[in-house]
């Protein structure tokens, strides 16, 4: 052979570049095959897994519905305290209001009347002396109005004047 | 020049193995890999959905087993006395009765409208917190102002729950206009309920009210 001439047929390359493919190609199958067959069988697992929820689940199902009067007994008792609870949070408290305020008019004083709603309370009182009328309007009604459980925004002297009996006082109370 | 060309596929024969090789990873991580990532989202995700769904009905389970028959009967009995289903004119007749009783007072005429009793013009307008009522009005006579304000004190302590929206106190005489509080069943919503919570501390003490305010 010539020094110029290239022997191409005789070259050792394809040997090496056959190796060079073949380990590292078989090596990265082996790695995803493991790889795969690992998620295939956590996929499995898991399905077992909820088929047996599955399974639980129709089973608790089924013994509820045995139960089932029992069931709705609950449901209506949890759905009626529910209401109940709503409705003692939001009634007004007039009641409440009212009983407050007679309870704080002196017993020398007679009640002539009262009416009353959520909104407002008119009292009319009457006594035979003044006496009792000025600690009545500037310790009773203050005290009163202070008392926050109540609600009362706002007293009001409507009138006072004098009758054949005595006198008459006209009180309105405004409630928040 | 034939025997050129078949020391050329000899040649690339070699190959045929590593590449079928990677072939058979591609096809692996392509229809069997990736595929699996989906199906492991939705299996978690249902699995999730699965043990939550398992998880109440074993409590609601628990609830419904652990309930005493005759606790229950005497909880519902009170609870729909409290806010009957209906317009129970009766229960209410009762509880006025019952007030003017425990108050000293003597209850005298009472009418109430009663409205729709079915269909859509059953569904009168709320009362208080969206619950319906029904407005009653009363006179109470005897006695002095005191035992006429303590009938609406009474009443607030009986069921069915009510309220007092107007009061007019006058001599020996009162008149009243009371709200009797009632809500209709929804027996489709109770009945597509799935879960049962057991009855909480502060229903307990509600209901323990409710039965003191029935005596």
């Amino acid at each position: 052979m010539k020094e110029d001439e290239i022997n191409l047929a005789a070259s050792p390359a394809p040997k090496k570049t056959y190796k060079v493919f073949l380990t590292p190609s078989f090596l990265i199958f082996i790695i995803i095959f493991t790889v795969g067959v690992l998620i295939l069988s956590y996929v499995v697992v898991l399905k077992v897994n909820l088929s047996s929820l599955a399974f639980d689940s129709r089973r608790l199902q089924g013994q509820i519905d045995q139960q089932e009067q029992k069931k709705a007994k609950i449901l209506i008792i949890s759905e009626r305290l529910a209401s109940a609870r709503k409705i003692l949070a939001s009634r007004n408290h007039l009641d409440l209001v009212v009983s407050s305020i007679i309870q704080a008019v002196p017993d020398n004083f007679s009640i002539e009347g009262i009416v009353g709603n959520d909104k407002q309370i008119s009292l009319s009182i009457s006594a035979d002396s003044l006496s009792g009328f000025v600690s009545f309007l500037a310790e009773s009604i203050p005290t009163l109005a202070q008392n926050k459980a109540l609600g009362i925004s706002k007293v009001t002297a409507d009138s006072f004047g004098e009758t054949q009996s005595g006198y008459l006082l006209s009180l309105t109370f405004t409630l928040r | 020049m034939d025997t050129k060309h078949s020391f050329d596929i000899t040649k690339y024969k070699k190959f045929i193995v590593p590449v079928a090789i990677n072939m058979a990873t591609v096809f692996i991580i392509v229809v069997i890999i990736l595929p699996q990532f989906s199906i492991l989202g939705d299996t978690l995700s249902q699995i999730k959905t699965q043990k939550e769904k398992v998880s109440d009905l074993n409590s609601t389970l628990s609830t419904i087993v652990s309930a005493q028959d005759l606790t229950l009967d005497s909880s519902l009995t009170s609870s729909t006395r409290a806010v009957p289903t209906g317009k129970d004119v009766s229960l209410i007749f009762s509880a006025l009765s019952k007030a003017a009783a425990a108050s000293g007072t003597e209850l005298g005429e009472f009418s109430l409208t009663v409205g729709g009793i079915f269909g859509r013009a059953a569904q009168i307008a709320p009362g208080v917190g969206s619950t319906p009522s029904i407005v009653v009005s009363a006179s109470v006579k005897g006695g002095d102002v005191k035992s006429l304000i303590q009938f609406s004190s009474e009443l607030q302590k009986l069921l069915p729950l009510s309220q007092i929206n107007r009061l007019n106190v006058s001599g020996d005489t009162a008149s009243f206009e009371i709200s009797f509080f009632y809500k209709p069943l929804d027996e489709l919503k109770i009945s597509k309920q799935q879960r049962v919570a057991p009855l909480s501390q502060a229903d307990l003490n509600l209901l323990s009210q409710l039965k003191e305010w029935e005596q």
